[in-house]
């Protein structure tokens, strides 16, 4: 079967009369599309439970409301070979961009790394995406979490210094669980919250 | 399935059996996560091959923290283990070795369920595993086409101990082969 690198395939679709009509079509090496792809959207499941990354940071940005900002992104970074993969994941989520960075040791080594960093592109088709298609690794529990953040963010919650605060230690919790520079920083610690810290 | 736990975390007491695994989820994971391998050994109890073997593994590799995935691989393809990567490593794997498994299981699955980042390696892969089969390696033609190709695997054998003129001319207390072995690849 697979000697020959073109395999013929067949999908159907749903012409608008509604008929199911056979097609066939070429699968050329390489190609990936999701219409021709049945079970696309596990495949997203499982490539994003092995390669994903879910991040919510606050940085430092003095034009802000408190000098520091939340940051959100649902990131898979690949190398260059696997831009087919990274288009799969555009198609599924249906957004999303694909950006060149180079590695930092070897800059001949380029890296492409599918990003969604808009909120209404995370509230509206990310999050909703994976809670209708679990992941199945520990990293739910990092989605989990994100989805909660940006539950916060949608109800204004990071606009006071008190959510922000809740913000940037859940961000502790998550990923390789790092300590907050915004929670260790001047402003806040000149503040105390009503709240406990940490 | 798991539990509604308030703090997110996943149920690590979720037996193998309960992560009943999708076949198009277990693609996308391996395409991230998986590995197809063909290794070259020193082994002086092969002569055939002038104590060379090739060696196809399948691995697929995860964190120890979170060993259920690799564990629920064992019932999905019927076959393979799940050990630590290196003695010092907080890295698992899971693992499928046995040639005959890799033919009959691993092998067919993927036929079936097309790789999205991993078709090439897989190709050549499984091109091996079914040559080691026929038994091609025992001749010295077939052995070197198949050492070729495990070199045009996984980043062109650039993460290889050897080099491809070390396998194929081998040490040099050996006779030296044709010169067709070494037509500068």
């Amino acid at each position: 079967m697979l000697e020959t690198p073109c395999i013929r395939q067949y999908s159907f679709t749903v012409t608008p009369q509604g008929d199911n009509v056979a097609m066939i079509s070429e699968n050329l090496c390489g190609a990936v599309n999701q219409q021709e792809r049945p079970g696309a959207e596990q495949w997203a499941v499982g490539f994003v439970d092995g390669e994903g990354c879910f991040s919510i940071s606050v940085v430092r940005n003095p034009g802000s409301r408190f000098g520091w900002q939340v940051q959100h992104e649902f990131a898979v970074t690949q190398a260059a070979s696997s831009r087919p993969a990274l288009e799969l994941l555009q198609e599924v989520f249906g957004c999303g961009r694909i950006i060149e960075q180079h590695r930092p040791v070897d800059h001949r080594q380029v890296l492409l790394r599918f990003s969604v960093k808009r909120r209404s592109e995370l509230v509206d088709r990310v999050v909703p995406f994976f809670e209708a298609n679990p992941l199945r690794t520990a990293k739910r529990a990092d989605f989990e979490q994100f989805a909660q953040v940006l539950q916060m963010m949608q109800a204004g919650v990071h606009l006071s210094e008190d959510g922000l605060r809740a913000i940037a230690s859940i961000t502790e919790t998550m990923n390789r669980r790092q300590r907050s520079r915004y929670l260790e920083s001047s402003e806040t610690i000149r503040q105390p919250s009503r709240t406990t810290a940490r | 399935m798991s539990s509604d736990n308030p703090s997110g975390a996943v149920n690590q007491q979720e037996t193998a059996e309960s992560l009943e695994l999708d076949a198009h989820w277990v693609v996308g994971f391996v395409d991230g996560e998986g590995c197809f391998n063909v290794s070259l050994h020193r082994n002086p109890f092969i002569r055939s091959t002038r104590n060379w073997q090739i060696q196809a593994v399948f691995h697929v590799y995860q964190h120890q923290a979170h060993r259920a995935v690799l564990e629920a691989l064992i019932p999905f393809f019927g076959c393979g283990v799940v050990r630590r990567k290196g003695p010092k490593s907080s890295v698992l794997t899971y693992a499928v070795s046995r040639r005959l498994d890799l033919e009959q299981r691993i092998v067919p699955f993927f036929e079936h369920h097309q790789l999205v980042v991993k078709g090439p390696d897989f190709r050549a892969f499984a091109e091996i595993v079914r040559a080691l089969g026929r038994k091609e390696h025992l001749t010295t033609a077939g052995f070197e086409r198949l050492v070729r190709l495990a070199y045009g695997m996984n980043a062109q054998g650039k993460r290889r101990a050897r080099t491809l003129e070390e396998v194929l001319v081998g040490s040099s207390e050996t006779v030296r082969q044709a010169p067709s072995l070494f037509d500068g690849r």
